[in-house]
């Protein structure tokens, strides 16, 4: 017969804690083999266990679990960490990811999908709880933007430029006309052309393009 | 400079003031109606010196007529006399008697002389027989030759009778015999008796009736005949006096000035002059020009002075009236003295000319103790120096403006202590050179006021603040509760549900199910809830996390383009304070992209750092509004103390400010600034 699933569970709150503790016990083939109240405590009990799994909570006294998830990566990368969290945010998710937990389940969905994401980590995958999992699509499909344009400096006028640099610099419209005498219609357009040579969309856009091309440095 | 000449100006032209305008109004009535009543008054005032002349012309010309009377009444006895039977028969003796008793009866002494012989035959000074005079007196022989001739005068001048030792003069008369002449018979009648003739008649006091014979020689005269009798005249008169009669202006014998009028008599050759002293004949004109003088002079100075009183009083119901016109003297003086601000004139080397009450209370001086003295005595010590340089420099180029502008002014009182001033300065150009007005206002009350404004001000700031934090705390805790405690519950409710499973028959396991789904709805809820209140993955993650997070979940909710760049690697260093300022206000200005800004496809949030200066700027594509549109803070979509408002009071509690760009066409860009003090930055 398979050898059960070895498990530690660590939260600081003691009422869940026991409720994740039945939930564990009441799967056969999984094993308990210890809980921990607070980060420390936890990233000692991992190291001397090594369980097959760790689910450890966020938000935890002495250190907070993506903390704990990022040691463990290092000391022991065997162990298959998973977040079990009340935080939604997705910023707590890609944290988590990056630092290297292979599932992250939401509290309120735990007592129904936590044994299942366990399941599936063990097999070797990666577990999103599906109530933020729509999130991370959305995400990915918004953020990271390649939107430096491949446009050269060169193809800006004087002025285009100037005025490029001064909004980089963090300057309204109407400082810029002061600066630059001429009228805020003029630095509007100015701005537009620019923009549309560069191929930028947003101020942000455009202070990225800048960094790269090292304008900052010159202001 | 310009306004006070115009003001000079003005003056000038206006007249110096109602007052002595309707002055010189009854001036100009009065003068000419009192010229016109000297006219009038010394046209009577010659009239009756006319008078005094006529008069004393016809006492003249009555008094010649006395005279020729007199002579001719002589003439008559005498053409009688001669005639005598015993002349023609040679009684001289008889005719002696018969002239005796003419002679006693007239008071006259006749005298017959015979040119042969040239003796007197008959004189009736002597007794008959007596001692007879050899021939005749001058002026007698003069007459004598004379009347021989037709038409001529019949009278000599003046002479001393010899005998009766009296000033006579003698009417002659040539007695003719057989064609030829044979005596000279003359009436010699004394000068009193032409005094008496002017005794008897009125002459009025002041006057002088002189009689002059043909050789300037006094016949009688009204005063001092006596002394006057038989002397010579000092000025040559008869020569060349009008025959016709005249008038004449001299000093009399007693040394008076004099007018005279004289006739000729007709048939002495004499003059009759009436002389009246200058005085008298002046007299109606002196008199005239006193009364008209006093008159004419008191109702002028009585006219002037109401029309000056009454001036004052039209000035003033002039002011009522709405009618503009200077102040009068009085109005300014009471303007300077009771100006509610100090006012000091002071001349070109700094020398106080002028002063009001205000200012000697205000210094605690007396007015003597500062006129004439330097001005600089009102300044503090320290500051002396440079205020004298500052004086000339403004003497060599004055203009109205304030003094020291920017800087705090001090006036030092008479017992030291200092108060601040402020002080405006005016150029004055006047006829005794250039003075600077300077008017001196003690601000004391409105420092202490601005003071205690900034301290409530800063009070107020500080109460906000600290209500911005508490109120955030507050959510933090509400947050941290909802979240962390409740939601901890639910959870191990849930899980407790769970475990009912096994306990329970398939109904009962559908039943928790339910129970379950209902549960984690709840948490669900109570996760948003937290996170709108204070996600705390500011603090947990950081700020830059925490805002990417919201914006792109924002962004997600309404599907807008998000785009959030950070350039500020040490956001995180912030304090509480900023970094909670900067998360509210993108909040803020996100929910307000959301509300208001149509067809807006793309939001950008930036945050930078320039000098010190955290700069967040949060653009959006949609449709902006028209910055001169004149209702544009409060209209559209940056209504409400919640939006635009609510902004710029969480970043002035920080010391920062919010600019808002929009265009129609081009979206709408909201540019905050947060200056960044190095304790501002936590540890």
């Amino acid at each position: 017969m398979t050898r059960k699933t070895r498990i530690v569970l660590s939260d600081d709150h003691p009422i869940v804690l026991a409720g994740l503790r039945n939930l564990i016990e009441a799967e056969t083939d999984f094993e308990l083999v210890g809980e921990a109240s607070n980060g420390l405590q936890a990233l000692k009990l991992i190291r001397e266990k090594l369980p097959d799994v760790a689910v450890i909570d966020i938000s935890m006294p002495e250190l907070n679990g993506i903390s704990v998830v990022r040691r463990l990566a290092d000391e022991a990368p065997a162990v298959r960490v998973m977040i079990l969290t009340l935080h939604e945010d997705r910023a707590y998710l890609k944290q988590a990811l990056e630092a290297g937990a292979r599932g992250y389940v939401l509290k309120r969905s735990a007592a129904e999908n936590l044994i299942g994401a366990i399941r599936a980590v063990m097999v070797g995958g990666l577990y999103v709880d599906p109530a933020i999992v729509g999130q991370v699509f959305e995400a990915n499909s918004g953020g990271g933007r390649q939107s430096v344009g491949k446009a050269a400096i060169r193809d800006l006028t004087e002025r285009e430029s100037e005025v490029l640099k001064l909004i980089v610099s963090g300057f309204t419209n109407k400082e810029i006309a002061r600066k630059l005498d001429v009228g805020v219609k003029s630095v509007e357009t100015y701005k537009t052309r620019g923009f549309q040579k560069l191929e930028l969309k947003t101020r942000a856009d455009l202070v990225r393009y800048a960094s790269a091309q090292g304008w900052l440095a010159a202001i | 400079m310009v306004s006070l000449q115009r003001y000079a100006t003005a003056i000038h032209s206006k007249g110096y003031s109602v007052r002595l305008y309707v002055c010189a109004v009854v001036a100009a009535i009065l003068i000419p109606a009192l010229l016109l009543g000297a006219w009038i008054a010394s046209i009577s005032a010659n009239a009756e010196r006319a008078a005094l002349e006529r008069n004393a012309e016809q006492m003249a010309r009555g008094i010649t007529a006395l005279i020729d009377h007199e002579i001719a009444n002589t003439r008559g006895v005498l053409t009688a006399l001669a005639s005598s039977s015993y002349l023609g028969t040679g009684d001289l003796a008889t005719f002696y008697r018969q002239a005796s008793a003419v002679s006693h009866q007239l008071g006259i002494q006749i005298v017959l002389r015979d040119p042969y012989l040239d003796q007197q035959v008959v004189n009736t000074a002597v007794p008959w027989g007596g001692s007879v005079l050899r021939g005749p007196q001058a002026e007698l022989r003069t007459a004598e030759l004379q009347s021989l001739r037709p038409g001529e005068l019949f009278v000599s001048n003046v002479f001393r009778g010899p005998l009766i030792k009296q000033y006579v003069v003698a009417v002659l008369v040539p007695v003719m015999q057989g064609g030829t002449l044979a005596y000279y018979l003359s009436a010699g009648i004394t000068t009193k008796k032409f005094s008496e003739i002017l005794s008897n008649t009125q002459i009025p006091a002041l006057w002088y009736v002189t009689i002059v014979d043909r050789n300037d020689v006094v016949v009688a005269r009204s005063h001092r005949h006596d002394e006057f009798t038989g002397t010579k005249l000092r000025n040559e008169f008869a020569s060349t006096a009008s025959p016709s009669g005249g008038v004449n202006t001299g000093v009399s014998r007693e040394g008076i000035l004099t007018h005279w009028i004289y006739r000729r008599s007709e048939a002495s050759g004499w003059f009759i002059s009436v002389a009246i002293t200058e005085s008298v004949l002046n007299a109606p004109m002196r008199r005239a020009f006193v009364n008209f003088g006093a008159a004419g002079g008191l109702l002028l100075v009585v006219a002037l002075a109401m029309a000056y009183h009454w001036g004052g009083r039209l000035a003033q119901s002039f002011g009522a009236l709405g009618v503009d016109r200077s102040p009068t003297n009085e109005e300014f003086r009471i303007l300077f003295e009771s100006a509610p601000n100090g006012v000091l004139v002071v001349d070109n080397n700094g020398l106080i000319v002028l002063l009001n009450a205000r200012m000697e209370q205000k210094f605690g001086y007396s007015r003597a103790e500062l006129v004439g003295r330097s001005l600089e005595m009102l300044v503090p010590e320290r500051f002396r120096r440079g205020h004298s340089d500052l004086r000339k420099a403004f003497a060599q180029a004055p203009s109205t403006r304030p003094m020291g502008a920017g800087r705090e002014l001090f006036g030092q009182r008479k017992d030291g202590s200092e108060f601040p001033i402020e002080i405006g300065l005016n150029p004055i150009s006047t006829n005794s050179g250039n003075l600077i007005m300077a008017t001196v206002v003690d601000i004391s009350a409105r420092k202490r006021a601005a003071e205690r404004l900034a301290g409530a001000v800063a009070e107020r700031d500080d109460l906000r603040r600290r209500f911005l934090q508490a109120q955030e705390a507050e959510r933090l805790r509400l947050a941290h509760e909802l979240h962390d405690q409740t939601g901890q519950s639910l959870a191990a409710v849930m899980l407790g549900l769970k475990r009912m499973d096994t306990r329970v028959d398939e109904a009962g396991r559908d039943d928790l199910r339910v129970l379950r789904g209902l549960l984690e709805q709840m948490g669900k809820s109570l996760h948003h809830v937290a996170w709108e209140l204070r996600p705390a993955s500011i603090d947990e993650l950081g700020l830059a996390t925490a805002l990417a997070n919201y914006i792109s979940e924002w962004g997600a909710q309404f599907g807008i383009e998000t785009d959030f760049h950070c350039g500020d690697a040490r956001i995180n260093d912030l304090t509480d304070e900023v970094r909670t300022t900067v998360y509210r206000v993108v909040q803020e200005a996100l929910t307000n992209i959301a509300k208001h800004a149509r067809n807006a496809t793309m939001a950008s949030v930036l945050i930078d750092r320039n000098d010190g200066t955290l700069q967040l700027t949060i653009e959006d594509n949609g449709t902006g509004f028209e910055e001169d549109a004149p209702s544009e803070p409060s209209d559209g979509r940056y209504r409400g103390g919640l939006g635009l408002a609510g902004m710029r009071e969480r970043l002035s509690l920080i010391g920062g400010d919010l600019v808002i760009e929009s265009s129609v066409e081009g979206g709408s860009s909201i540019f905050a600034r947060i200056p960044l003090e190095k304790e501002r930055l936590s540890a």
